[in-house]
């Protein structure tokens, strides 16, 4: 039987406030950082929404939670991971003619022109400091989406200059 | 009559396990979770949930503030993160990382044979209960021994000695343990050395940004065993080669390294003794930083080491 909007909205809340505080716990002790860990589990309701007729079919909710967090985990250091080897990658291509990575550059320079140094600053508070999205988003003034689609621009200039 | 019994044994058991995680205290349940973690075992989720529940438990009576409450947490779901439709994304999917590896979970079957949030009762299978039972054992004699000192603050890097003789050289700590035994091959494959420090949260300068020119990496392969975690990594050219070996000495040290009869010398950079030596016609720097015990060995000119010394403290 198909439900309603608000029922899977009713479903999704129920089982949001039953199982953040746990998904939290996890993900916060696996990620040593507070808002990194909050931003995992967040993400994971997130792909709950997206993903609720799935979620609602399950037999086992809160494994599919669990299993999608452990995925989010895994995709959020991979992901941050590649950011920084891409920082080093083009600092690298670079290194000859600018030296290595440091504030003390213009990062337009150093990076040819293809990034900006306000995406530089965005790139270094996110694979650098560990700011978590939401973080970077709010001091920036956009929202979590729009900062995440700059971060793609970025990622996408990146590869095509420097891969 | 034997079912029921059977159900009971298998009660108490559980019963017994949520005692024994009761006793623990919360950091130490903090770190068993971490080391949960790393299980890629789904069936350890049946444990990682019995540890959650005792914490959540404890925060509800006495919140810690290290974790935010739900309310708020909500709140900034429905502000932040909810999605408008179903056709958004996670909010870390950036397309090509995550094309091999999706975000939702591919093997939510394998789940339904736990019994966590599951709409038919079935009791747990007897053994992993048993399983979980010496688990927890094991962790609690391991917390409870004198090596939870090391643990909770860390390797006494300062008691911690370069000792060499005419053939041997290592550090040697006040505590030596058992490194206990190899858990299983990497999951993950990376394409370099600083990605999978950065991916297990290792902040600390240990990976030289130089290399000599003309070697690549040729291999790179971490170990996880219940007391340490090793990098190495090969870089070849042609017949030549270089190792640069990481390992996290939270808990003891490698023990040590064979070395010529003569030569050992000291490199001081960034604060950091490096003991350089020679073995076998190979050059050799060996040096801590923070919990790091790292080794460099390769057909290099002591040059050349020191320039990938050097780097490494470069960025």
């Amino acid at each position: 039987m198909m439900l309603s909007k608000n029922e899977q909205g009713l479903f999704i809340e129920t089982l949001y406030r039953e199982m953040f505080t746990q998904l939290n716990i996890y993900a916060q002790n696996v990620l040593r950082d507070r808002s990194l860990g909050e931003e995992a589990v967040q993400d994971t309701f997130r792909i709950a929404c997206i993903k609720i007729d799935e979620l609602m079919a399950s037999s086992n909710p809160k494994g599919w939670l669990m299993n999608t967090l452990k995925n989010v985990i895994s995709n959020m250091k991979r992901s941050r991971a590649r950011m920084l080897r891409m920082l080093f990658v083009a600092a690298e291509m670079n290194e000859a003619s600018f030296g290595s990575v440091n504030d003390d550059i213009d990062p337009e320079i150093m990076y040819g022109g293809v990034i900006s140094s306000e995406d530089f600053a965005l790139l270094k508070k996110i694979v650098l400091e560990r700011y978590s999205i939401l973080e970077a988003a709010e001091e920036l003034g956009i929202s979590v989406e729009a900062c995440k689609k700059r971060l793609q621009r970025i990622k996408e200039k990146f590869k095509k200059n420097f891969e | 009559m034997r079912g029921v019994q059977a159900m009971s044994e298998l009660d108490d058991i559980k019963r017994k396990n949520t005692e024994q995680l009761d006793q623990m205290s919360t950091d130490d349940l903090e770190e068993l979770l971490k080391a949960k973690s790393q299980s890629s075992e789904n069936t350890d989720m049946e444990d990682v949930f019995s540890i959650l529940e005792v914490i959540e438990k404890r925060e509800k009576t006495n919140p810690s503030g290290k974790y935010t409450g739900v309310d708020a947490a909500w709140d900034s779901f429905q502000k932040n993160y909810r999605p408008s439709s179903k056709e958004a994304k996670s909010i870390y999917d950036f397309a090509e990382d995550t094309k091999d590896n999706t975000s939702y979970p591919s093997d939510v079957k394998k789940l339904e044979d736990i019994n966590l949030f599951r709409r038919d009762r079935r009791p747990l299978r007897r053994k992993a209960l048993l399983r979980m039972a010496c688990v927890i054992a094991s962790v609690v004699i391991v917390l409870f021994s004198s090596t939870i000192v090391a643990r909770a603050f860390g390797f006494d890097l300062w008691g911690a000695v370069a000792k060499w003789t005419s053939d041997t050289f290592g550090f040697e700590s006040k505590d030596t343990t058992d490194e206990g035994t190899v858990t299983g091959p990497p999951v993950i494959k990376y394409v370099d050395l600083a990605e999978a420090l950065y991916d297990y949260n290792i902040a600390a300068e240990l990976v030289p940004s130089w290399i000599p020119n003309a070697f690549s990496l040729a291999d790179l392969k971490i170990l996880e065993t219940p007391k340490k975690i090793v990098f190495d990594a090969v870089y070849n050219n042609d017949n030549k080669s270089i190792t640069i070996h990481i390992t996290d000495i939270s808990e003891g040290t490698n023990g040590s390294y064979e070395k010529d009869e003569q030569y050992t010398t000291i490199y001081e950079k960034n604060d950091i003794i490096h003991y350089i030596m020679t073995n076998n016609e190979q050059i050799v720097a060996i040096w801590m930083n923070e919990n790091y015990e790292c080794m460099i060995s390769g057909n290099l000119s002591e040059h050349e080491l020191k320039k990938m010394i050097d780097s490494i403290y470069e960025r």
